[in-house]
C-alpha cells in the first residue's frame, strides 16, 4: 500500500456535505487543475458567441417543424412540452432505463439524454407515429394480442426500440432482439411476452397460446 | 419449447352456474387488454401524461443524511431564481403536520431520520428553475450517529435511541412492534425431532423501482375544492383520506382522479404522497401543479424494509415436520407498515405446511433505513425465503427428495393450521407436482464450458390476502342501448383488472363483452370497491360486480316476468334480451324491464344497481385473535381471507472465475382458476422473471451511513432481458382450484371461484434460486442478492 | 424530471475553433459529443457544471472508421455502433468490436463515441453524488477504503480509489494503440495506456481528441468483462490481450484508478502486489484468471 493511500485512510471520515453545489466549488477547481497543466498564451477568441437557445428545424414523424428552443431543454421534454408528443414517457432521465427512446436518423437513442438544440436538422420518429390512420403497426397489434405490457409505462421505448432494430434486420434473432433491448428496464413482465411478441410480430415464432384440458394433476 | 399449461376449468362449471355461468364465454378466456392500444400507442392515461395549462413544477429538496439534526434553513437566494414561485419549509403551517401514522414529518423541522426525508419545498414555472431553486436551498445539518441494522436497533440496549420519548416496546428503546405467535409444544416438539436445520438471511431494502415514478397533479378550484390526479392503487383508505386530511378540506372537496392505469404499483403507489404535496402547493399557489419524483427520489422514497430472519425448523427421520422457530428484525424511520408486515409474516410462516408446535416473534423497530411501504407480497417472499432455503437443507439431511418432504407437509383442504384456521383452496401440492414435471422435462443437467457449473433449484410458496379494509361496492349502470357500465374505484395496476372487470361483468349477465365499459375512476361518482393491494380486487371487486349483475337480474326478471307473463324463475337472459327459457321468440329488450321512476309512465331511460359485500374481516381484535398467541378464536378461524400458492423452479449458470451467475431456465406456477389466463401468466412471469429474480441475483442495496449509494438503475441493478432465460425455458402452470375463503361459517366463494395471486408469485422465486445456486456450487448462500462478490467469497476466492 | 443545469452552447465548424473556445473558458467549457456521460453530469450536477458545451459533432472528418498502410483510424466522435459494426474492426480488431458490444447498450452506443468513452468520468458512487465530497472532487479523503468498496480499485489507488470506467480502453491499451490529440498549441500523440493519471488524464482543458489509431492487427487478441447483470453494466473487471510485432500486452480494467497494461508477467506480478480494499477482494482472483485466459 502506497504512503498517500495511508495518508488518506488516516483522515477522520466525515462526509464534508455542504448543502449547496456551490459548497463544492472549491473542490471543484482543484478537481480541474489536475489536468489543467501548461496552457499557452489565448489565441484570440472566436467570433461567434455560445448561446442559450436557437431555433431548429426537425422532421417529426414526417413533420418538418421549426420551433425555439433552450440550450437547457432534452429531446425528451420538448417532444412532451413544445410539441405536444406525450407518447415519448421518461422513467429515469439518465439514459438508464430505456423509456423515452425515440429514433434520430435511424437509431433508437434516449431522448433523456440529446440535448433539444443539438438536434438541430435531424429526423426523430416517436411512438405517435407509429400507427397510420389509426391502424396500429404489425408490431403493435402483436404486443395488444400477446399482452406484451402490463402497466405499459415502457411500452413507447421498448416498441421504437424494437422498430429501429426492425427497420435495419425484418427478421432478428433472439439474441438480436435481447441485446437490442438490453436497454430497457420494465419492471412488470419479466421481459418474456416483449420479446415473445417481437418474434411473433416477425413471423419467426407460432403464438404459444393453448389451455390445456386435461384432469388438475 | 415452453409451456403454458392451465388446468382443466370445466369441471367447476356447475359451482360457477350461480354467478351467472353461461358457458365459460369469458371466464377462462384470453381476452385481450383493453389497456393494450393505448399502451402501444402512448396513449394510455397514466397520471403522468395529466397536462393542465399553466402547470407549475413542485420539487422536494431531501437530506443527503440518514440521521442528523437540522441547524439551519436557508431559502432566500431560491426564491430569487426567477420563475420560482413559492419556496416552503416546516415553518409554514400547511407543512408542519405529519403524514400517516403521524410519526413521519411532511417536511422535517428539526431532525432528518433518513436519507431522502423532506426538509423543503419548492414550486416553480419550470423544472428548470425548480431544480436551481432545490439546488439553491442551503441547509446546515450536524450529523447524528446512524444505525440501520434492524436487530441492532432492537437491542435492549441500542447505540442509537431514534425517538424522544422511545416507544420502548418491552424495554427495548427503539422497538415499537413485536408480534408473537405460539402454538403447540415447541420445547417438546423441537427436542423430539430426529433432523433438525438453522439458517439466517438478510433480506436487504429493495425498492418498487417502477419506471414511472410517483406523480401527482392538483390544481385549485375557485369553489373553494381542489381536483388531484395521483398515480395511485387505491384511493378510499389511504391516499384521499390523507391528502384531504392533510389540506384541511372535507373529502368531498377534493375531487379525486384515478389513472386509466397505474404506471406500476407493487405496493409502493399506496400512499399517493405526491399527491398531498400537489394538493399543498396548489392551494398556497393557486396553480395547477404538478409533483414528479425523479429517478433518485423514486428509488429512495419508498421500500421493502431489511429483513433479518433467523429459522430453526425440526423433523422426524421420516420427514414429518415438528416445530418451527422464527425470530425476524424489521426496521425503518418511520412506523408506516412495518407493524402490520410483522403480522402477516405469520401468515406466511403457516400458510404453506402443516407444524406439530410454533414459536415466532416479530421486531420491528425505528432505525435510519430508507423509508418503507408495502412491498409485493408484504412479508410473503421475505418470510417463505429462509423457510424454503431450510426446506431444501432438511430433505438433504434425510435424504429425501426435497418435493417428497414438501408433498409429506402440505396443509390439506379444510385442515386448521398453526394459527388455528381452517385452510380452503389449498393448490399447493397439484403446483409443486407441475412445476417439479417441467422442470424434470428439462432433462439432465446440460454440462457447461469451464469455469461455468450449473444448478437447479425448487421452491413453493403461499401468500395471504386479506380481508377487511373494504367496504367494496360497485354499481352497474344499464343503458337503454343495452351498454353496461362498471362503476367502481378500483384500479388496474398493470394486472389487467380493467379487462377482467368486464370478464366477469360480461359472463355474470351473459352480453357481448363490447357491451361493457369500465367507468373512469373519480370519487365524484366511484363507491368504494376493491383497492388493488393484498392480492385481494379478483376476489372483493369481483364479488361486488357479480353480486351487482345478480341483483340487476333479479330485478330485470321480476318486472319482465310481469310484461310476458311468467314467472321470474321461468326467464333466462342473454345479449341483453330477456326470454322465456328456450324461447327466443318471446325475447324483450332489457331496457323495457328497467324500473319506472315512481309517478312516470313507463320504464325509466337507465338504471342503476349496486353491489357489494362487506368483506369478510379478518377477525382480529378482542375475541377472535389471542394477541399473545396469535391464535384465532371464534367459530370462523381465520386470520385473512384466503391464502394462494405458489412453486418455482430455476435452472442457474454460475462461473466459478468471475462469479458471474445467469438464469437460464424457469417454470412457475400458481393454484387457482383464471379470470384471464393471459393475465395470470403475466403475473407468474413478472413475479418471478423480474422482481423475485431481481432481488435475488442483482438488486443490492449498497449504504454508507445510511447515505444509500445505489440511487439509479445503474448502480441498483434491476435485471434486464438478458437477465431473464430465452423464451423456449420459460414455463408457467395454472392449476386451478375453486377459490374459497378460509373457515367454515360463512363459507365464501370466491367470484366464479377465481381468487388472486399477483403477489405470492413471487414468494417461491428468490428460495428457488437460492436452492439453484446451492446445488450448482456446493455451498449455501442465504443474504440476498448474489452477486458476483458474494458468490466468489463463498467459494473462498475473496 | 431533473433539468439540465444552466450554460451556453456552441457549435464548432473546426477543430481550431473548438480547441481556441475551451481554452478561452480555461476548464469551464467541455466538449459536447455523445453527450451520454456529460449531459448525466448537467443534471444530478455531482460537480460545479461547466458553463460552455462545446459541440464538435458537426466539424467535418471527425467521425470515420479508415485503414491506412497497416493502421487503423477511428475519428474521435465515430460512435461505439460504428465500432461494433464495422466489418474491418470485427475481423481483424475484434477485441475491440467486442468491447463496444459489451459497453453499453444500444441505445447509448448510438450516441456514445469513442473518444467519449475513453474521456467519461470515474463511476465512483462517491464521486457521482453530490452528497459526497471526495478527494477527486477536491474534498479532503476518499471515502472507498473506509466505505463501501465492492467495485473499486485494487491497485495503483494513490489517492481515489475509482476505476477507469471506459471499456474501449482496455483492448486499446492492450494492442497499443495512440490517440492524436489537438489543443491551440499543436497536435501532440498520447498512448491510450498513458491517457490516465491520477484524478483524471492528460488532456489540457483546451485539448480534444481527434482520433484514435490502432498501429497494427493483432494476431492473436481477446477481451473478457465480468458484470453484475448480462447486459449494460459497467465492468467488475476486464481484460484484454493483444500480440503484436511488439509481443503480448495484456491490459486490465476495472481494477485501476489508471490503465494496467503490460506484459503477461508483468500484469501477473502486479495483480499480485494488488492492494484490495475491504470488500473487493475478490477482484484479485478474478483478474489472475482473466489474464489466464485472454492469454491462452
Amino acid at each position: 500500500m502506497s504512503e498517500e493511500k495511508k495518508e488518506v485512510k488516516g483522515v477522520s471520515r466525515r462526509t464534508f456535505i455542504s448543502g449547496t453545489v456551490a459548497g463544492l466549488v472549491v473542490g471543484a477547481a482543484a478537481a480541474y487543475g489536475a489536468t489543467q497543466l501548461a496552457v499557452p498564451k489565448p489565441p484570440p477568441a472566436p467570433a461567434k458567441e455560445p448561446i442559450k437557445g436557437k431555433y431548429i428545424s426537425l422532421t417529426v414523424n414526417g413533420k418538418p417543424t421549426t420551433l425555439w428552443v433552450d440550450a437547457r431543454w432534452t429531446l425528451a421534454n420538448t417532444l412532451r412540452n413544445q410539441l405536444g408528443l406525450r407518447g415519448t414517457t421518461k422513467g429515469c432521465d439518465y439514459g438508464e432505463c430505456g423509456c423515452c427512446n425515440v429514433i434520430v436518423d435511424g437509431r433508437a437513442v434516449p431522448s433523456c439524454m440529446v440535448l433539444a438544440i443539438d438536434a438541430d436538422g435531424k429526423t426523430v420518429e416517436t411512438i405517435e407515429g407509429l400507427a397510420k390512420g389509426g391502424k396500429l403497426s404489425p408490431l403493435q397489434e402483436a404486443m395488444v394480442k400477446h399482452r406484451a405490457f402490463q402497466c405499459g409505462f415502457c411500452a413507447p421505448g421498448f416498441i421504437m426500440t424494437a422498430k429501429a432494430l426492425l427497420d435495419k434486420k425484418p427478421r432478428p434473432t433472439e439474441d438480436e432482439i435481447r441485446e437490442a433491448l438490453s436497454g430497457n428496464i420494465c419492471r412488470c413482465t419479466g421481459y418474456h411476452r416483449i420479446v415473445e411478441s417481437i418474434l411473433i410480430a416477425t413471423g419467426q415464432k407460432p403464438p404459444l397460446e393453448r389451455i390445456s384440458s386435461g384432469a388438475i394433476p | 419449447m415452453g409451456k403454458r399449461f392451465v388446468g382443466d376449468l370445466t369441471q367447476f362449471a356447475d359451482k360457477m352456474a350461480k354467478y351467472g355461468y353461461s358457458g365459460l364465454r369469458y371466464m377462462g378466456q384470453r381476452v385481450d387488454d383493453v389497456n393494450g392500444p393505448g399502451i402501444v400507442t402512448g396513449t394510455a392515461d397514466w397520471t403522468f401524461n395529466v397536462n393542465l395549462p399553466g402547470m407549475l413544477v413542485g420539487k422536494l429538496k431531501r437530506s443527503p443524511y440518514a440521521h442528523a439534526k437540522i441547524v439551519s434553513i436557508d431559502t432566500s437566494k431560491a426564491e430569487k431564481i426567477p420563475g420560482v414561485v413559492f419556496v416552503g419549509t416546516a415553518k409554514h403551517p400547511m407543512f408542519a403536520g405529519k403524514l400517516i401514522f403521524g410519526d413521519e414529518p411532511v417536511l422535517c423541522d428539526k431532525e432528518v431520520w433518513s436519507n431522502n426525508d423532506p426538509v423543503a419545498i419548492v414550486a416553480a414555472e419550470t423544472l428548470e428553475a425548480a431544480d436551481d431553486a432545490i439546488d439553491a436551498i442551503d441547509v446546515k445539518y450536524e450529523e447524528l450517529p446512524v444505525e440501520t441494522d434492524p436487530e441492532a436497533a432492537a437491542s435492549p440496549s441500542p447505540s442509537v435511541v431514534q425517538k424522544s420519548p422511545p416507544p420502548n416496546k418491552e424495554g427495548r428503546p427503539n422497538c415499537f412492534y413485536h408480534i408473537p405467535l405460539r402454538y403447540g409444544d415447541f420445547d417438546k416438539e423441537m427436542a423430539d425431532s430426529d433432523v433438525t436445520v438453522e439458517l439466517a438471511s438478510v433480506q436487504p431494502p429493495d425498492p418498487h423501482g417502477t419506471p414511472c415514478t410517483m406523480n401527482a397533479v392538483a390544481v385549485w378550484n375557485g369553489d373553494g375544492s381542489i381536483s388531484v390526479w395521483d398515480d395511485v392503487q387505491n384511493i378510499h383508505p389511504v391516499p384521499w383520506p390523507v391528502i384531504a386530511g392533510m389540506v384541511g378540506l372535507p373529502q368531498e372537496k377534493v375531487h379525486f382522479h384515478g389513472p386509466e392505469v397505474c404506471a406500476g404499483g407493487f405496493g409502493g403507489k399506496n400512499a399517493g404522497l405526491a399527491g398531498v404535496y400537489a394538493a399543498m402547493l396548489a392551494i398556497i399557489t393557486q396553480r395547477p401543479v404538478r409533483v414528479l419524483y425523479d429517478r433518485t427520489e423514486g428509488l429512495l422514497h419508498v421500500s421493502r424494509p431489511c429483513w433479518k430472519w433467523k429459522v430453526k425448523i425440526g423433523a422426524k427421520k421420516d420427514g414429518t415436520l415438528t416445530a418451527l422457530e422464527a425470530t425476524t428484525y424489521i426496521g425503518g424511520p418511520y412506523g408506516r407498515f412495518l407493524g402490520g408486515l410483522l403480522e402477516r409474516a405469520r401468515n406466511g410462516l403457516t400458510g404453506t405446511y402443516r407444524w406439530k408446535a410454533v414459536k415466532y416473534d416479530g421486531y420491528a423497530s425505528y432505525t435510519n433505513a430508507q423509508n418503507t411501504l408495502s412491498y409485493r407480497g408484504y412479508s410473503s417472499p421475505e418470510t417463505c425465503y429462509t423457510v424454503e432455503m431450510a426446506m431444501d437443507e432438511l430433505a438433504k439431511k434425510l435424504g429425501m427428495d426435497p418435493l417428497e418432504l414438501r408433498l409429506k407437509n402440505f396443509l390439506n383442504e379444510g385442515e386448521r393450521n398453526a394459527m388455528n384456521e381452517i385452510f380452503r383452496s389449498m393448490g399447493s401440492p397439484g403446483v409443486a407436482k407441475k412445476i417439479r414435471e417441467f422442470m424434470d422435462a428439462w432433462g439432465p443437467k446440460p454440462s457447461a464450458p469451464d469455469p461455468w457449473v450449473v444448478g437447479r433449484g425448487f421452491a413453493s410458496g403461499n401468500k395471504y390476502t386479506q380481508g377487511g379494509m373494504v367496504t367494496n361496492t360497485a354499481h352497474l349502470k344499464f343503458k337503454a342501448n343495452g351498454v353496461v357500465e362498471i362503476i367502481t374505484d378500483s384500479m388496474d395496476i398493470g394486472t389487467g383488472l380493467n379487462t377482467i372487470w368486464r370478464q366477469f361483468v360480461a359472463e355474470a349477465l351473459n352480453i357481448p363483452i363490447e357491451n361493457t365499459v369500465k367507468i373512469a375512476v373519480n370519487t365524484d361518482y366511484s363507491p368504494h370497491t376493491s383497492n388493488s393491494f393484498s392480492s385481494m380486487a379478483t376476489f372483493h371487486g369481483g364479488y361486488a360486480l357479480i353480486n351487482a349483475a345478480t341483483n340487476a337480474k333479479k330485478i330485470l326478471f321480476e318486472n319482465a316476468a310481469k310484461i310476458l307473463n311468467v314467472k321470474p324463475e321461468e326467464l333466462e337472459t342473454k345479449d341483453g334480451k330477456i326470454m322465456v327459457k328456450g324461447k327466443p321468440e318471446t325475447a324483450i329488450p332489457w331496457s323495457q324491464a328497467f324500473p319506472s321512476i315512481p309517478g312516470q309512465p313507463g320504464p325509466a331511460s337507465e338504471m342503476t344497481v349496486s353491489g357489494g359485500i362487506y368483506s369478510p374481516d379478518d377477525y382480529l381484535g378482542p375475541g377472535k385473535m389471542d394477541p399473545a398467541t396469535s391464535q384465532c378464536l371464534g367459530p370462523y378461524f381465520r386470520s385473512v381471507l384466503f391464502h394462494s400458492h405458489q412453486a418455482a423452479a430455476y435452472e442457474v449458470m454460475v462461473n466459478k472465475e468471475t462469479g458471474e451467475l445467469r438464469v437460464t431456465k424457469f417454470a412457475g406456477g400458481c393454484d387457482l382458476i383464471p379470470v384471464n389466463p393471459t393475465n395470470v401468466e403475466g403475473q407468474i412471469e413478472g413475479g418471478m422473471l423480474i422482481m423475485g429474480l431481481g432481488t435475488a441475483i442483482s438488486e443490492a442495496r449498497y449504504e454508507d451511513k445510511g447515505m444509500y449509494l445505489g440511487k439509479s438503475y445503474l448502480e441498483w441493478k434491476i435485471p434486464t432481458v438478458m437477465d431473464v432465460p430465452k423464451t423456449d425455458y420459460v414455463d408457467t402452470a395454472i392449476v386451478p382450484v375453486w377459490g374459497e375463503a378460509h373457515g367454515d361459517n360463512p363459507r365464501i366463494d370466491a367470484p366464479f371461484g377465481a381468487k388472486g395471486t399477483a403477489e405470492g408469485v413471487q414468494a417461491p422465486s428468490a428460495p428457488a434460486i437460492a436452492n439453484a445456486v446451492a446445488d450448482a456450487i456446493g455451498v449455501r448462500l442465504t443474504n440476498i442478492p448474489f452477486t458476483p462478490d458474494v458468490i466468489l467469497k463463498a467459494l473462498g476466492k475473496a | 424530471m431533473k433539468a439540465v443545469a444552466a450554460y451556453k452552447y456552441y457549435d464548432a465548424e473546426t477543430v481550431e475553433e473548438a480547441c481556441a473556445v475551451l481554452n478561452q473558458y480555461a476548464g469551464k467549457a467541455k466538449v459536447l459529443a455523445g453527450g451520454t456521460d456529460l449531459v448525466d453530469w448537467m443534471k444530478r450536477r455531482f460537480m460545479p457544471t461547466p458553463e460552455v458545451l462545446v459541440n464538435i459533432k458537426k466539424i467535418p472528418g471527425l467521425s470515420g472508421i479508415t485503414e491506412e498502410g497497416g493502421a487503423l483510424k477511428i475519428g474521435a466522435t465515430t460512435t461505439l455502433t460504428d465500432i461494433v459494426e464495422n466489418s474491418t474492426i470485427q475481423s481483424k480488431y475484434k477485441s475491440l468490436a467486442d468491447a463496444a458490444a459489451k459497453g453499453p447498450p444500444p441505445p447509448i452506443r448510438n450516441m456514445g463515441t469513442v473518444a467519449g468513452n475513453l474521456c467519461q468520468y470515474v463511476r465512483c458512487w462517491y464521486y457521482r453524488w453530490p452528497d459526497w465530497y471526495c478527494y477527486r472532487k477536491g474534498g479532503p479523503i476518499c471515502f472507498a477504503p473506509g466505505g463501501r468498496n465492492v467495485p473499486h480499485a485494487i491497485m495503483e489507488q494513490k489517492v481515489c480509489n475509482a476505476v477507469v470506467p471506459s471499456d474501449l480502453a482496455v483492448p486499446l491499451a492492450a494492442m497499443n494503440a495512440t490517440l492524436t490529440v489537438q489543443g491551440t498549441g499543436g497536435t501532440r500523440e498520447v498512448a491510450v495506456k498513458d491517457l490516465y493519471v491520477v484524478l483524471g488524464t492528460v488532456l489540457k482543458p483546451d485539448e480534444i481528441i481527434t482520433s484514435v489509431t490502432v498501429p497494427e492487427a493483432p494476431t492473436k487478441q481477446a477481451f473478457l468483462k465480468s458484470r453484475v447483470r448480462a447486459g449494460v453494466d459497467f465492468a467488475l473487471v476486464s481484460a484484454a490481450a493483444a500480440t503484436t510485432s511488439k509481443g503480448t500486452t495484456v491490459a486490465l480494467g476495472g481494477v485501476a484508478p489508471i490503465m494496467v497494461a503490460g506484459t503477461p508477467d508483468a500484469i501477473n506480478a502486479a495483480i499480485d502486489k494488488a492492494t484490495p480494499l475491504s470488500e473487493n477482494r475478490y477482484k484479485v482472483s478474478v483478474a489472475k484468471a482473466m489474464v489466464r485466459r485472454v492469454t491462452a
